[in-house]
């Protein structure tokens, strides 16, 4: 696969906006479009994944690290596993600056190019898991669900481990600030785990999704589905 | 010790420290920096392996030994450092071979993409160098830097700090910028006007990859040039990498030939890699590369030539302009900043900045709007002040290449500045003046330059970076001198072969049709060599004069640019609603900036600005708000109001400036996204919605200390202060801040919001309110200022 960004949904940037059906003015939807296009155009994503084989005694240990996912809920994901992948992307710098230049010339474009950032590194790290999919389904394997530092009961805390152990800062220009936050802003870390038995896929909750942390509909007690 | 070493044909440096602890069992996630004190033989042993492979000079175990990266080691930079220094020194012993003290980047982004300031991340690198020169290291090696600005930082901590020579790497992705978008000539130019002692390519990719990159960072600079290189591409399954080091050294061949006169290796590269490498280069010449000398100004990612007409933008500027003037008072940085990126739009090449006025700390200022600035816009800056302070803090605290404006044939103004120049390699502006006042002949402005020139060469600032401002004077008092100032031009651009600079606009003062006589001027300025007119690029006669300028001149190669300026753009979307129909409401509610403004400058004939305010903004907008809430429109559309209403409010705010009143505020409020906090889309969208209802609002930005946000509400007496917070992890933040603001007994009420927070976690934390949107926050301070 040459491009790793290569869709945002139209569906979703709406969704992410706070979009309840009614009409959208040409304007607005204009606005839409552009800033899909602008972001597709302007974004330099980037990107690394690595697989580990796990070692369960006192808990799971990622094979040649120092890593230990924290939580019931990681714990849980993993139990049939015998390997994970561990992947960052991150939509890069170019797209914050773009978007902090709009905040300062447009706050309404700067909401939309924010939402269809979300959107991109979603279909971002989708497209790193068809890769992986590609290399280990033929092989029998079979991929869980991604699960992130700062979903369910894993820390956020350990964001600053996860990116160390696969060195985001040298490979793909992630780094993490004090308080455990990825910079640039959009961008992704995830453990998917690899099971010769096949897992059953949650249908995909809140917690399980990119946007967890910002989400509008949460915040007013409903989900988007 | 560099002289001597550069005296070799080669400088051979190292290669992996990471593989070879890898490979020795290290395991991913743990701090290689402490073995250099809990097994300090290997290190010492890994070192030795690479001096008896041949390398002239072994980087430290150090590459992450800064203060940031260690916290929750338990060891001090100062130990592992030293520690380090030590094995590599230990393992130097008896040979020729030198110690570098490395260090990679801190590990956490500067502002503006991160938190970090420059400032703290020169004291980060301070406190390294200063240990690593006691420790006995014999060079600096910065490498793996992506942020040109943090590899300033790094720069200037260790020449304002220690005496040691500075090597600097960058690693570049194969489209040759770095992850932060710098590009290899920026780096070029910026680096070499630091005065770095080497400079090139490390890490990311192999040396058939690096190779062209090289190739052109040697037509740029006469700095030796250093490249390690990968050993190859890493496979994404496990991460090895791909070749060996015979196809290394084979690789690494060619490099002679381009120019490149330092070399070892990184990631992936062992002893033999270097072993192999000095067996094939043994009696290979390295070719001299011609370097032309150009005269270019840059941020990171974008060079600008001076090979051509390259406007400068003159609107940030306070002089004559009352709405500026307030903007500054206010330290509204978001209407200045908004001038650059109108002039950008517009065409301009270079910005020139100018914060100066009385009452204003033009140092402080200048920092702010240099920082603002270049954290949205892509031009590079000329720092205008005729205050030393700002002049050099402006050019510290630029990212990039730039312009200092001014210093003139006084040898005092120049002897204070031109050392400032020379230190941050910028270039410089000469005025054609110099104590008894603006010469009236060309010949006399001429002998001026020539004296600016030579003192510059003498500082050791190249011919290059001097341009010269022959100055324009009115033609309306004094005709006969704009005649001098064109000849003057020519006279320092063909003999002295000088770029020049020329402030145009004063030539058409007190003349009616100023456009006109400007233009005109203009283009015989040009004619004779004017290359830097400082316009207003918002003029669009003075543009279209440049843009057919340069068709007629040749620079613009089939007229592609003055083609693309004058073919219609498509049609905007426009509102098929009559415009005699419009009225604010509609205007307000469908987001039409222009049509808002329109209309209130029509109803300002009629009506008073706190009428219109009253009976018209506050009214549309909460009709606005309605329809938001009701999720009849969404947060787009909500902006686009606001925004719309906005213009409405500059126009009224532009009036009362022009009648000299009191501005119009229905009182202040402090928004501020806590410590440890920096995602603000959020705490902006609540701004802009804010302003919108005439409420001042006093944004103190991001990652804001807990100490701002008291001393700010307490100086400008604040009743209602906004805090935002959008991570679980910096809600402690945001329940210190209120507890400080507390505790100070400064009366005002406090309103929460941010994605993690609940109204009831807001009342638990001692909030006086929970807003979950901007339109929420709007009806408190309605209840709290009215």
């Amino acid at each position: 696969m040459d491009k790793i960004l290569t869709d945002i949904n139209k569906n979703e940037v709406l969704k992410y906006l706070g979009y309840k059906g009614g009409k959208i003015d040409e304007v607005t939807d204009k606005m839409i479009s552009d800033a899909m296009a602008n972001v597709l155009e302007t974004a330099v994503p980037r990107y690394t994944y690595k697989v580990f084989d796990i070692e369960k005694e006192n808990g799971i240990l990622l094979n040649g690290t120092t890593f230990m996912p924290q939580g019931k809920d990681i714990a849980e994901l993993l139990c049939s596993c015998e390997k994970c992948v561990m992947m960052a992307a991150t939509l890069g710098i170019e797209f914050e600056t773009m978007l902090r230049k709009a905040q300062i010339k447009d706050m309404a474009q700067a909401v939309i190019l924010d939402s269809c950032g979300s959107s991109g590194v979603e279909n971002i790290c989708n497209n790193i898991e068809k890769i992986i999919e590609e290399q280990w389904v033929h092989k029998g394997w079979f991929l869980t669900d991604r699960f992130s530092p700062g979903y369910g009961d894993m820390p956020i805390e350990q964001q600053r481990d996860f990116c160390m152990v696969l060195d985001t800062a040298k490979k793909c220009g992630i780094n993490v600030n004090g308080g455990g936050m990825l910079v640039p802003s959009k961008s992704v870390t995830a453990i998917i785990g690899l099971s010769k038995t096949e897992v059953t896929k949650r249908k995909k909750g809140c917690e399980y999704c990119n946007n967890f942390m910002n989400c509008q509909f949460r915040r007013d007690g409903i989900t988007c589905d | 010790m560099i002289k001597k070493l550069l005296e070799k044909e080669f400088i051979f440096l190292d290669g992996a420290m990471g593989t070879m602890l890898q490979a020795g069992g290290l395991k991913l996630g743990e701090q290689p920096e402490v073995l250099s004190i809990t097994n300090s033989d290997i290190i010492s042993n890994i070192h030795k392996m690479y001096i008896d492979a041949g390398s002239d000079i072994v980087y430290t175990n150090t590459f992450g030994a800064n203060a940031h990266k260690l916290e929750g080691t338990n060891y001090s930079v100062d130990a592992i450092i030293s520690a380090s220094v030590g094995c590599a020194k230990k393992a130097c012993e008896g040979t020729n071979a030198y110690t570098a003290l490395d260090i990679g980047p801190i590990g956490e982004l500067l502002e503006p993409v991160g938190a970090l300031k420059f400032d703290e991340a020169y004291d980060i690198f301070k406190e390294m160098v200063v240990a690593g020169e006691k420790a006995g290291a014999d060079l600096i090696v910065f490498e793996t830097m992506t942020d040109l600005y943090e590899l300033k930082a790094g720069v200037l901590a260790a020449k304002e700090n220690t005496s040691l020579p500075v090597f600097v790497t960058m690693t570049f992705e194969e489209n040759r910028r770095t992850f932060t978008g710098c590009t290899v000539e920026a780096m070029a130019y910026v680096m070499e006007g630091l005065g770095v002692d080497a400079m090139g390519i490390n890490c990311s990719l192999g040396p058939k990859e690096i190779l062209p990159i090289a190739r052109e960072l040697c037509t740029y600079t006469k700095i030796p040039i250093i490249v390690k290189a990968n050993a190859g591409l890493p496979n994404p399954e496990d991460n090895s990498y791909d070749i060996t080091p015979e196809i290394f050294a084979e690789d690494m061949r060619p490099y002679a030939e381009a120019g490149v006169k330092i070399i070892g290796g990184c990631c992936g590269t062992t002893p033999e890699y270097i072993s192999c490498m000095k067996k094939i280069m043994n009696g290979v010449k390295v070719s001299k590369i011609d370097v032309t000398p150009r005269s270019v100004l840059c941020t990171p990612s974008m060079v600008v030539p001076v090979n051509e007409v390259r406007p400068i933008g003159e609107r940030i500027n306070p002089t004559g302009k009352k709405r500026f003037q307030q903007a500054l008072k206010e330290c509204d940085l978001e209407y200045i900043v908004s001038r650059g990126i109108e002039q950008a739009e517009a065409g301009a090449s270079i910005l020139d900045v100018n914060v100066g006025m009385p009452g204003i700390d033009e140092r402080e200022m200048m920092i702010k709007v240099v920082k603002t600035l270049q954290g949205v816009l892509n031009l590079p800056l000329q720092i205008d002040s005729s205050d030393v302070t700002a002049i050099e803090a402006g050019l510290r605290y630029y990212n990039g290449k730039a312009i200092v404006n001014s210093v003139n044939g006084e040898a005092e103004v120049m002897e204070k500045i031109l050392p400032i120049v020379k230190k941050y390699g910028a270039a410089v502006v000469g005025l054609t003046l110099d104590s008894r006042g603006i010469p009236k002949t060309a010949e006399e402005r001429f002998e001026i330059a020539q004296r600016i020139l030579n003192t510059a060469l003498s500082y050791g600032i190249p011919k290059e970076d001097v341009f010269i401002d022959c100055l324009t004077l009115t033609v309306s008092a004094q005709q006969e001198q704009a005649r001098e100032t064109l000849n003057a031009v020519r006279k320092v651009k063909h003999e002295l072969g000088l770029h020049t600079v020329l402030g145009v606009s004063n030539i058409s003062f007190g003349l009616p049709n100023r456009e006109l006589i400007t233009c005109n001027f203009l283009v015989q300025a040009m004619e004779n060599g004017l290359d830097l007119p400082i316009i207003n690029p918002n003029q669009k006669a003075i543009m279209d004069a440049i843009s057919a300028f340069k068709v007629l001149n040749g620079e613009d190669i089939h007229s592609e640019k003055f083609i693309e300026r004058f073919t219609e753009s498509s049609e905007p979307i426009v509102d098929t609603k009559t415009e005699k129909t419009i009225d604010i409401g509609y205007a307000i509610s469908k987001g039409l900036k222009e049509e808002t403004a329109r209309i209130t400058e029509e109803l300002l004939k009629t009506k008073s600005e706190l009428e219109i305010i009253n009976e018209l903004l506050i009214p549309t907008l909460d009709k606005v708000g309605e329809r938001y809430e009701k999720q009849e429109i969404f947060l787009p559309q909500l902006i686009n109001a606001a925004n719309a209403s906005c213009e409405a409010f500059e126009v009224i705010k532009r009036n009362i400036l022009l009648k000299g009143s009191e501005s119009v505020s229905r009182g202040k409020v402090i928004l501020a996204t806590v410590k440890g906090d920096i995602h603000d889309i959020g705490k902006n969208i609540v701004k802009v919605i804010l302003e919108n209802y005439g409420y001042q609002v006093i944004d103190l930005g991001r990652d804001v200390a807990v100490d701002t946000v008291v001393k700010t509400a307490i100086a400008e007496d604040v009743k209602l202060v906004g805090l935002s917070a959008l991570m679980t992890t910096t809600l402690k933040s945001m329940e210190e801040t209120i507890d400080a603001i507390r505790k100070s007994g400064h009366q005002c009420k406090i309103v929460v919001g941010g994605a993690v927070l609940t109204e009831e976690y807001a009342m638990q934390i001692g909030a006086d309110f929970y807003a979950k949107d901007a339109k929420k926050t709007v009806d408190v301070a309605k209840e709290i200022l009215g």
